[in-house]
């Protein structure tokens, strides 16, 4: 029991202190990401006082690197997560108290969004306009992620919709936005903000799948995807070039999921036996 | 009466896929006939081609015509089998692809039988006592193979299995040193040990998704009252188990796996790229990197045939499990 309350919190607080890390990095940091520092010295240096993480093929400093990617990695999951929220929720809770067919449409819309694989719809965006910068990566990824979600929020505000609360309210004379704003958005919130945690680990992995395969950031941007791509060639040599960035993702990708767990097992939605 | 029912809930499937496709087609084929230049003109940069053989080939292709005209040629030869030219490959797109989906089905389908039975399996040994240090200890492992991006698991599996122990061969579909006239036995187990470590880390991300999903669903129907009854009429623990409370708990999984088939075909598109295995991901990325519009879009099409097909079987099978899950 004291576990489950202990996680979330502690998952909660590794990805504040990412986040944070990332912000306040640049000031602190003497090397800049794309910074050269002597290519016949520290080329593939192992990690020293100097360099905490050691340097890379083009002796850039990995610390540097790295965090430059945590500002890629974490802005592109949160931008493409609140994206994807956004979305979801709107259009979920529409399709639930709007007139039936409204919400029918909207449900095929999810449909059709659900049955088109992402990865290969990005290829397409990218076949059709060239290489997008990040960000609009970011918007892409968020704007073709949101169906789940809506499904997911439109079912629990169907039942919230048709519960008794809603229809006192109604009978007082509240009107469908209200209804949807005061009564049924409060109650899919925690639904919503796990949903949201998870869409945010989603993209992360995403993000740096198409980077490693070269298809994300452009060079020399770092993202934790493309920091991994980049130190392949050496794990041999310099394990760490490829380890570090790797055991990034994983972690921001273990503690949203943690975060979420958390997050979902305190909503009114949760139903799992109660622990012995 | 059932069977006129069954017959429109058929009918309708069929026709809510098809119009799921049709609006693939029609926004990927704008999206790219909206790009600028044309696959001609990006497939032959750099080369001596003949301006009147350039107008020809546009001609040929309609790529001339304005752009719904362009999208409905698009639409119409692609409705009667013909997936356009693929100008990076040199050949018709549809043979491209059908060089390519056999490996894909190879990899996906024993990708997605390891998976499910390991999920299941994970499943089993958590539902037992929901809440024991069994439950906790695999939730845990669950959750973490859940967290790791599948090219981590690929770099990690070839890095150790493959680089380091010389197990198995670290990517490719098989020896291409081995000519066709090799034993058939000798050919098998080639291709087995090509596709062991690809399928092995496709399988470990459905795994672990599989894994959380059928574990609360078992909970779940564990606490139904037939289980109680028949627990009450004599019933073993793990026949309980096995017959009465798992086919309750198929639902869920049985739509996770029509809903797997997209997040294999994305998955399979990293994987097959850093096995370097010849499936419709490589082709997708080959498509890609050539800027080959013609070909990407036959790829998307085909994707999402494949995933509405996959989830009106999932629907089926549902139906025949739970005749309760109506609509």
């Amino acid at each position: 029991m004291e576990a489950m309350t202990v996680r979330p919190r502690v998952a909660l607080g590794v990805l504040v202190g990412l986040v944070l890390a990332a912000v306040v990095s640049p000031l602190v940091l003497s090397y800049g990401p794309n910074e050269v520092l002597g290519l016949d010295r520290l080329r593939l240096a192992a990690p020293s006082w100097q360099h905490p993480l050691g340097t890379d093929e083009n002796s850039r400093d990995l610390l540097a690197r790295l965090m430059a990617g945590a500002r890629v990695s974490l802005a592109f999951g949160m931008l493409s997560a609140a994206i994807a929220a956004t979305l979801g929720t709107g259009v979920g809770i529409c399709a639930a108290v709007a007139r039936p067919w409204v919400g029918r449409l909207l449900m095929r819309v999810v449909d059709i969004g659900l049955a088109v694989p992402r990865l290969l719809l990005l290829i397409v965006l990218t076949a059709a306009l060239g290489r997008l910068p990040w960000g609009w990566l970011a918007v892409a990824t968020g704007a073709t992620s949101w169906y789940g979600l809506a499904r997911l929020v439109r079912g629990q505000a169907l039942i919230l919709a048709a519960a008794d609360f809603t229809a006192a309210a109604r009978a007082l004379g509240a009107g469908t936005t209200r209804i949807a704003t005061r009564h049924v958005l409060p109650n899919v919130a925690g639904t919503i903000a796990a949903a949201t945690v998870l869409a945010f680990a989603h993209s992360i992995t995403l993000e740096s799948a198409l980077s490693f395969i070269g298809q994300g950031v452009a060079i020399p941007t770092a993202s934790w995807g493309a920091l991994v791509n980049e130190g392949r060639a050496q794990v041999t040599v310099a394990p760490w070039l490829t380890v570090v960035p790797a055991l990034a993702i994983v972690i921001t990708v273990l503690a949203a999921g943690a975060l979420a767990d958390g997050v979902e097992r305190g909503t009114p939605w949760h139903r799992e036996e109660p622990r012995p | 009466m059932r069977a006129s029912q069954g017959a429109r809930r058929l009918s309708g499937t069929v026709g809510r896929g098809a119009l799921v496709v049709l609006v693939v087609a029609v926004t990927s084929a704008t999206l790219m006939h909206l790009a600028p230049g044309d696959p001609l003109g990006s497939a032959m940069e750099g080369r001596e081609v003949p301006t009147e053989v350039l107008a020809r080939w546009r001609a040929e292709q309609g790529f001339d015509r304005p752009l719904p005209v362009k999208v409905g040629h698009w639409l119409w030869s692609a409705a009667q089998g013909d997936l356009g030219f693929s100008f990076s490959a040199n050949r018709p797109v549809i043979e491209a692809i059908r060089e390519a989906l056999p490996y894909t089905v190879l990899l996906a389908g024993v990708a997605l039988v390891l998976g499910f039975a390991l999920g299941i399996a994970l499943a089993f040994a958590q539902a037992r006592r929901p809440g024991g240090p069994v439950d906790r200890w695999l939730g845990d492992g669950a959750l973490a193979l859940w967290a790791l991006p599948e090219f981590v698991i690929a770099l990690v599996l070839i890095e150790c299995v493959s680089l380091r122990m010389g197990w198995l061969p670290s990517g490719g579909p098989g020896d291409l040193t081995m000519g066709p006239d090799a034993p058939l036995g000798v050919r098998l187990a080639d291709r087995l040990r090509h596709l062991a470590l690809p399928a092995a880390t496709l399988a470990i991300v459905v795994a672990a998704q599989v894994a959380r999903m059928q574990r609360v669903a078992l909970i779940d129907a564990w606490r139904q009252p037939f289980v109680r009854a028949a627990r009450a009429k004599g019933v073993g623990e793990t026949a309980l188990l096995m017959r009465h409370a798992w086919r309750a708990a198929l639902g869920p999984t049985v739509v996770l796996a029509g809903l797997a088939l997209p997040a294999l075909a994305g998955g399979a598109f990293i994987i097959e790229r850093v096995y370097a295995w010849p499936g419709m991901g490589s082709l997708a990325f080959q498509a890609l990197a050539d800027r080959d519009p013609h070909l990407a879009l036959g790829c998307v099409v085909l994707g999402a045939g494949l995933v509405v097909t996959g989830g009106a079987l999932a629907d089926l099978v549902r139906l025949r499990l739970d005749p309760r899950s109506e609509a």
